[in-house]
């Protein structure tokens, strides 16, 4: 299909008038018709109903709109980047990071990033969900990374990256040494660290896990971000629940939950339907390529199609 | 032996109704999407896409070193794409001689790039064309039917999973050559996926792109 037949029926969709629509086009009204109507061919069907009076979209039509509007975004979008980058015009990178997201999931990007466009300025804003989203709604971040959840806000367009499962961190001689998994009923002897947001979401998984199985930690002491958790689990103030990604702190044990498979997806928010800047969208563009080690499997059998 | 004896072989061993499938939806791109696509004598859209590496590569930078073979394929899932992708390998040493760079487009994310390169060991450049933004510059693309999209899901191929969007599209499977001041020289597109460039006539191409200025668009 043409770009231009995108546009053309992007813009009628939207006047549901045939001679604006060619106006807004700049082109002619038959000119606009005909490439209607080649469209419908391509699709297989008539994409508006043409009465005398009023044109509608047909349940093709409607169902279209969607990915054809997309698709005209991602189009003009990427034109936008390869200018951008041919003069070597870079836009500020202003990115949320849920407080249990690591910060390691965005560095092999943004090494690339600085390579291409070390002018690009950076903002990195770790925060909990609500706070990163009320950000991103007011246009003062361009993409999250978060954990997938019902409570993110329906305007957020989201990009899942990976799933991944939670895992226990526990000090070097904790009595957990010797298991492979260990079962929630466990943390009834012990002294949980949790962060201190109730809709934090790794103490939501927990709470969930723990209500569950009508199980309550013997202590809980809290704190507000990871990297404060993680220190007081390596001073042997309790054990704590991370994301089976975070790096760092090998001296501590990792143990699975019995039973839990992957617990959460990692996905990168952008808000729908707002254009990026030349260098958010590529950001977006070489993270969404990425293969994540977890979910790389091995390469595609030989299958049919 | 020929790509398209390969790629005909491959579609033989396919079942009736699959081959009918594709066959009805190569006709309806050939009366449709195929005349979108851009023509000899346009100017190449420049581009910039992620790599197999993880990289970006930039249009106008492998410009610079010559002429360009830009190839739009379906996918590592699809083995026919499979089967020009290692094609287009073996005829590397040549594209290269003749002073070209080669790369693969290819819609999928999620590091199916990485893998395609790696299984089928290319040497050139696999790029994620995501939501396929480039290929619908160059006109390239098309909206999968339903029942292409479910028949595909029959056999385990989620394109919605592999592209990380529902718009449901692919690029028709196309080899345009461009020469090094991006002006588009010859264009091989097709509704058949067996229908392919033969590498050893972009081979030809480039070498005639080589020898002379002489201005034959191919189509």
């Amino acid at each position: 299909m043409e770009l231009n037949q995108i546009r053309y029926f992007v813009v009628l969709a939207r006047t549901l008038n045939f001679t604006r629509a060619a106006e807004t086009c700049n082109v002619s009204q038959p000119a606009l018709t005909k490439a209607i109507q080649k469209l419908e061919e391509e699709l297989g069907g008539p994409l508006f109903h043409r009465e005398r009076s009023h044109t509608q979209l047909t349940d093709l039509g409607r169902l279209m709109i969607t990915p054809l509007e997309r698709a005209l975004a991602s189009a003009q979008e990427a034109k936008l980047q390869a200018e951008a980058f041919r003069h070597r015009q870079s836009s500020p990178l202003r990115i949320g990071l849920e407080y249990s997201v690591p910060a390691s999931v965005l560095t092999p990007v943004l090494m690339v990033l600085r390579r291409h466009c070390e002018d690009a300025e950076l903002l990195l804003r770790q925060g909990s969900q609500a706070k990163l989203c009320e950000r991103m709604l007011a246009s003062e971040l361009d993409l999250a990374v978060v954990v997938n959840g019902p409570d993110l806000n329906e305007r957020l367009h989201r990009w899942p990256l990976f799933a991944e499962r939670y895992v226990l961190i526990c000090p070097p001689e904790h009595r957990f040494k010797d298991r492979d998994a260990v079962a929630v009923d466990d943390l009834a002897d012990e002294c949980l660290l949790l962060n201190e947001d109730v809709d934090c979401p790794v103490r939501r998984f927990l709470t969930h896990l723990c209500e569950g199985r009508g199980v309550k930690p013997h202590r809980q002491h809290y704190a507000d971000s990871q990297e404060q958790i993680v220190e007081m689990v390596l001073a042997s103030l309790g054990i704590a629940v991370v994301g089976e990604n975070l790096p760092g702190a090998s001296s501590l044990l990792r143990r699975r939950f019995e039973g839990e498979e992957d617990s959460r997806t990692i996905v990168l928010t952008t808000v729908a339907g707002r254009q990026l800047g030349p260098t958010p969208a590529l950001f977006l563009k070489l993270m969404r390529s990425r293969g994540w080690a977890k979910d790389a499997g091995p390469a595609t059998k030989a299958v049919t199609g | 032996m020929e790509l398209r004896r390969h790629l005909s072989d491959i579609l033989a061993s396919r079942p009736d109704w699959y081959r009918a499938l594709l066959a009805t939806i190569a006709e309806r791109l050939r009366v449709t999407a195929c005349e979108g696509v851009i023509r000899p004598g346009e100017p190449m859209p420049d581009f910039v896409l992620p790599n197999a590496e993880g990289d970006l590569v930039f249009s106008d930078e492998m410009l610079a070193r010559g002429p360009l073979v830009v190839c739009f394929v379906r996918g590592d899932w699809c083995p026919f794409c499979r089967t020009n992708l290692t094609a287009l390998e073996e005829a590397l040493p040549d594209i290269e001689a003749a002073g070209a760079t080669l790369v693969a487009l290819m819609p999928d994310t999620a590091g199916h790039a990485t893998r395609a390169k790696s299984a089928l060991d290319l040497h050139y450049q696999v790029l994620s064309d995501v939501d396929n933004a480039v290929g619908l510059r160059f006109g390239a693309v098309y909206r999968v039917p339903d029942e292409y999209r479910d028949a595909l899901l029959s056999f385990g191929i989620d394109l919605g999973k592999r592209h990380g969007a529902e718009t449901c599209m692919l690029p028709l499977p196309a080899t345009i050559i461009v020469d090094a001041g991006g002006i588009v020289r010859s264009v091989h597109v097709s509704g058949d996926v067996t229908d392919r460039a033969e590498p050893r006539d972009v081979v030809a191409c480039l070498r005639a792109l080589k020898a002379g200025p002489a201005a034959s668009y191919d189509r």
